[in-house]
Order: structure tokens, then C-alpha cells, then sequence
């Protein structure tokens, strides 16, 4: 459905992406992650040819997507993670005109999703808390049943009931058929809606990988134990995030067994066992990287 | 796309345009007191250095009349005025977009289409802009009955030339610099320089060439082809390098 080949950006002499390769299939949800200024911005610029990609091509639907080209535009649907709107008009007028854009009559589908997200239409853009304008830009992305969605941290302001529909909704969207690209520093989303995650560092694609492997045997592991410093852990498959005269806290991407034994012969204060955070998992994969 | 953008621009060319016709209604209102002090004010201007008569482009004072102290006015105040909101539109009218641009590209809309709707918005207010002027004048000088047509309007199309010019000109700046007091700050620097560039070249026969560097001279409500094959061709210049430049534009 969209196919990235070679896709490489320079600004000047400075790389920001090398060598992208990714391959979306139809209704599936693909997850973008890797820290600020990784790249995954440059990558979504591309796609929508916001700047001009240095090498490499890009597919939607075998179309390939250059710079003359923008009508393949109308199948795609874009959240920024910045949302800049028209801050003079109303909500109503705002959807209006995002609609303006498109052929086909989206009223019935607006509508669906005012109700759905509860936006106030009569409201000035200016006007709308930050969730709100969140909301705008989501039903904006949505309006026209794009094929492929692309959405920038879509959660980022929301309050959790919110959350709930959109996830709801996408996964409704993907039933759908709709392809979605998904940049997030959330792994309770990426887990909840991705198929496939792309790690990316440094302008690279370092790894897709399948989301149930992404946390397979990683760990976040915290311990306390006036004994801590004699225990024989194993530092090649662990990063280590804080350590104090008797507290530890890593990462560790193995079975949790072989942690369990060593430490079983010390007194224990205190063990803690956590899911990784995105930049927990991140920095799993930069160090093996 | 140009009803949104015709309509974010109408308050400001409101308040200008009721500026500039206050200050024509006024005009009309003082005249007879200028005929009246007529003696006095020539023999003040007079009495001044021609450097200092041709700095404040006093040579091109002429109350004889009351079209030539409208003529006046046009040389010494309105044509700058007119230019230099043409400049701040032009200017706003991108960089206002910087932030909003994203929603707007990331619709099936071609970057040609977003420029052209924007330069239509301006051309349209430059038509307004000047047809208020021409028609105020028009009914000043009917009633005084000093109206001349042909006159004024080559003036009308010489002023909307020059208007187009800067307009153009302020967007083609704004393309390339995008912080808006930076790229204000230029516009109005150029068109002060060649305001005065105008000046000098009154000063100082040496120097006369100078005149074709600059646009003001360009509105002298006489028919010259040289300069309007000059201002069309500049014109035509500034709109292949701004599209261009837009199409290349990263965001």
C-alpha cells in the first residue's frame, strides 16, 4: 500500500534520514518511534512532500509520489503533532473548509465523528483548549475515509475516555482497511494498535520488528539490597539506568529467571519488575545497535 | 481558498483605505485655504535651497490647481502609503500562513493553486485599493469640475502597476526570509531607498539615470513605454522567481 524505498533527506550538508525502507500493507497500523529529532518527522514530510526528498522513491498504491505530483494527496489523512488551525474561525467553518478540499460530500461523515469526539462546533478555534483543537485535527485527518492515515502523538492532550474512542475508532478504521502510520512515544498505544514498530535513530531505520517482539523478554528491573554491589549480575545484557549505593534500576532483555537466581542468595529489600517505557526499549535497541 | 484569504485582509485594507480617503476629503476641505495663503506659501518654498526643495520633493508642490494639489498629495504621501501596505500585505499574507501551511499542504491542493489564490487575493485589493482612489477623486474634481480622464487614468494604471510591483515583491522577500519583523523590516527599506533614490536623482542631473531604479518616478500620469515595458517585465521577473522559489519552498 505505501512502499518506501532508499528514501533519503539532507538539509543542506546535514543528513536527516538515510536509506528508509518500510512497506505498509493495506489495514495495517505501523508504529513510528525513536526520540526527538531521530528522523520520523522527515520521514512524514516526505510522504506528504512538504520538503523534497534527497533519493528514493515513495509508493501509494504503486502511484509513485513526487513533487508535481499532489492528488494522491486526497488519500491520505495527516495529524501534525503541532496543530495550527485557522484560529479566526469557528469549528464548524474550520471542518467546512478542511472539506472544501475534497470531491465527495463529507457532511454525514463530520457529523459522525462531532458527535463522537462531543466537539463543540460553534466554538473559535482560538477558543478550544489544547485536547480540543486535538479533536478538530483528529476529525480534520479522518473527514475524507482516507487510505492511509498518518497521525503525530494523536493522543497528546486527550483525557483517557477520549483515548479509548480514538483507539476504538482506528481499529475500526483499519477493520476498514485503512493503512496507518503511527509516530508515538506511548508503548501502551503502540501495543494496543500496532502491528509492526520502525525503530528509528539517527536518520536510520534500525529495526521493524513485530509489536509482541518489541517487549518480548524486556524489562525494566529495580533492586534494592545492601548487597547489591556483590551480586554477579549480568552487565553485557543489561543497561543500566541509576544506580546508588544499594539500589539498581536496568534494563534487561533476557529470561527473567537467570536475574531471579542470582539475586536469590541475597537478602532483598526491594524488587521491582516494570514493562519498559518507549525510551526504555529504544535505548535496548541503540545499544545493541 | 480565495474568499478565506480575501476575507482575513478586508479589515486592514478597510482601515487604510478610509485613511487615505480622510485624508483626501481633507485635502479637498483645506484647498481653499491654500489659494487663499497661495502668495505666501510660494515665495516660502521659494526662498528654500532647491537641495532642500527637491529632498522633500517640494519641486513637485503645485497648488495652482486644485487636481495639481491633489497630484501633490499623490506624489508626496499616497503613492508611499499605497506601497507600503502593499508590502505589509504581501508580506503577511505568506508568513501569516507559516504556521498553517501543513494543513493547507497536506490537502490535494498544488502549490501553484495556494500561491496563485493568494496573489489573486492581492491583486484584487490592489484594484479596490486604487478604484476608491480614482473614484474619490473622480467625484472631488467632478464637483470642483477639474477632472481630466485620461489623466488620471494613467495614473490609476501606473499606481496599480507599482502596487503589484511591491506586492510581489514583499512575497518573493517572505519566501525566503520567514521570520515577518525581519522580512517587514527589508520591505520597507526598499521602498524607502528607492523613494529616495527618486529624490536623488532630481538633485543631480549626474545622477538622472538613478530614475529608472526607481518605481516612484515610474507614476508621473504621462504615458512612457520605457517604463512601463521596464515595471512589466520586472513584474514578470518576480512572478517566475517567487513560484519557482514556492515550489522549492521545505517546511
Amino acid at each position: 500500500m505505501l512502499k518506501i524505498n532508499n528514501l533519503t533527506k539532507y538539509y543542506n550538508n546535514a543528513k536527516a534520514i538515510e536509506n528508509i525502507n518500510i512497506e505498509l500493507t493495506k489495514g495495517e497500523i505501523f508504529g513510528l518511534i525513536g526520540p526527538n529529532g531521530s528522523g520520523k518527522n522527515t520521514i512524514i514530510k516526505c510522504i506528504l512532500n512538504l520538503v523534497k526528498k534527497s533519493q528514493g522513491t515513495i509508493y501509494l498504491d504503486d502511484n509513485l509520489i513526487d513533487s508535481k505530483n499532489y492528488l494522491y494527496k486526497e488519500h491520505i489523512g495527516y495529524l501534525p503533532c503541532r496543530i495550527n488551525l485557522y484560529g479566526d474561525l469557528t469549528v464548524e467553518q474550520m471542518l467546512k473548509y478542511s472539506a472544501s478540499f475534497y470531491k465527495k460530500d463529507l457532511s454525514n461523515r463530520i457529523n459522525e465523528l462531532i458527535s463522537l469526539f462531543e466537539l463543540d462546533v460553534n466554538k473559535k478555534i482560538d477558543e478550544l483548549s489544547y485536547g480540543n483543537l486535538k479533536k478538530v485535527g483528529i476529525v480534520i485527518s479522518l473527514m475524507h475515509e482516507p487510505k492511509l492515515l498518518i497521525l503525530e502523538e494523536p493522543t497528546n492532550g486527550l483525557d483517557p475516555l477520549m483515548c479509548d474512542k480514538l483507539f476504538n475508532l482506528l481499529l475500526k478504521e483499519k477493520k476498514k482497511g485503512t493503512t496507518i502510520l503511527y509516530s508515538t512515544h506511548n508503548l501502551k498505544e503502540i501495543k494496543k494498535l500496532c502491528d509492526r514498530v520502525g525503530i528509528v535513530k539517527n536518520g536510520n531505520l534500525i529495526e521493524t520488528i513485530n509489536t509482541n517482539e518489541i517487549i518480548e523478554n524486556l524489562n525494566t528491573i529495580t533492586i534494592k539490597s545492601k548487597c547489591v554491589k556483590q551480586m554477579n549480575l549480568p552487565l553485557k545484557e543489561m543497561h543500566i539506568k541509576s544506580m546508588k549505593d544499594d539500589e539498581v534500576t536496568f534494563i534487561y532483555k533476557g529470561n527473567i529467571n537467570k536475574i531471579l537466581i542470582i539475586i536469590n542468595k541475597y537478602k532483598i529489600d526491594k524488587l521491582l519488575i516494570e514493562e519498559p517505557t518507549v525510551e526504555e526499549i529504544l535505548i535496548n535497541y541503540y545499544k545493541r545497535k | 481558498m480565495f474568499k478565506r484569504e480575501f476575507k482575513v485582509n478586508l479589515k486592514s485594507l478597510i482601515i487604510w483605505l478610509l485613511t487615505i480617503v480622510i485624508i483626501y476629503i481633507i485635502s479637498f476641505i483645506i484647498y481653499p485655504i491654500l489659494i487663499e495663503n497661495k502668495e505666501s506659501i510660494i515665495s516660502f518654498i521659494n526662498t528654500l535651497p532647491t537641495e532642500i526643495i527637491n529632498i522633500f520633493n517640494s519641486s513637485k508642490i503645485n497648488i495652482s490647481s486644485v487636481s495639481n494639489w491633489l497630484v501633490t498629495l499623490k506624489y508626496l504621501f499616497i503613492n508611499l502609503l499605497a506601497c507600503l501596505y502593499f508590502s505589509f500585505m504581501g508580506s503577511s499574507i505568506l508568513t501569516l500562513e507559516d504556521n498553517t501551511i501543513t494543513f493547507l499542504l497536506s490537502k490535494p491542493i498544488s502549490r501553484n493553486k495556494i500561491m496563485t489564490s493568494k496573489l489573486l487575493v492581492g491583486i484584487t485589493y490592489i484594484i479596490i485599493f486604487n478604484l476608491v482612489i480614482f473614484l474619490t477623486t473622480l467625484i472631488g474634481l467632478k464637483l470642483t469640475n477639474n477632472f481630466v480622464l485620461e489623466f488620471w487614468l494613467i495614473d490609476l494604471i501606473q499606481c496599480l502597476l507599482i502596487n503589484l510591483f511591491f506586492l510581489i515583491l514583499s512575497m518573493l522577500i517572505s519566501n525566503y526570509i520567514k521570520n515577518v519583523k525581519k522580512s517587514t523590516s527589508l520591505n520597507i527599506t526598499i521602498i524607502f531607498i528607492t523613494y529616495f533614490i527618486s529624490i536623488i536623482s532630481l538633485i543631480n542631473e549626474k545622477v538622472e539615470f538613478l530614475k529608472y531604479f526607481s518605481l516612484f518616478e515610474y507614476i508621473n500620469n504621462k504615458l512612457n513605454i520605457l517604463y512601463l515595458v521596464i515595471i512589466i517585465f520586472s513584474i514578470i521577473i518576480e512572478l517566475i522567481i517567487l513560484y519557482k522559489g514556492y515550489n522549492k519552498r521545505e517546511l
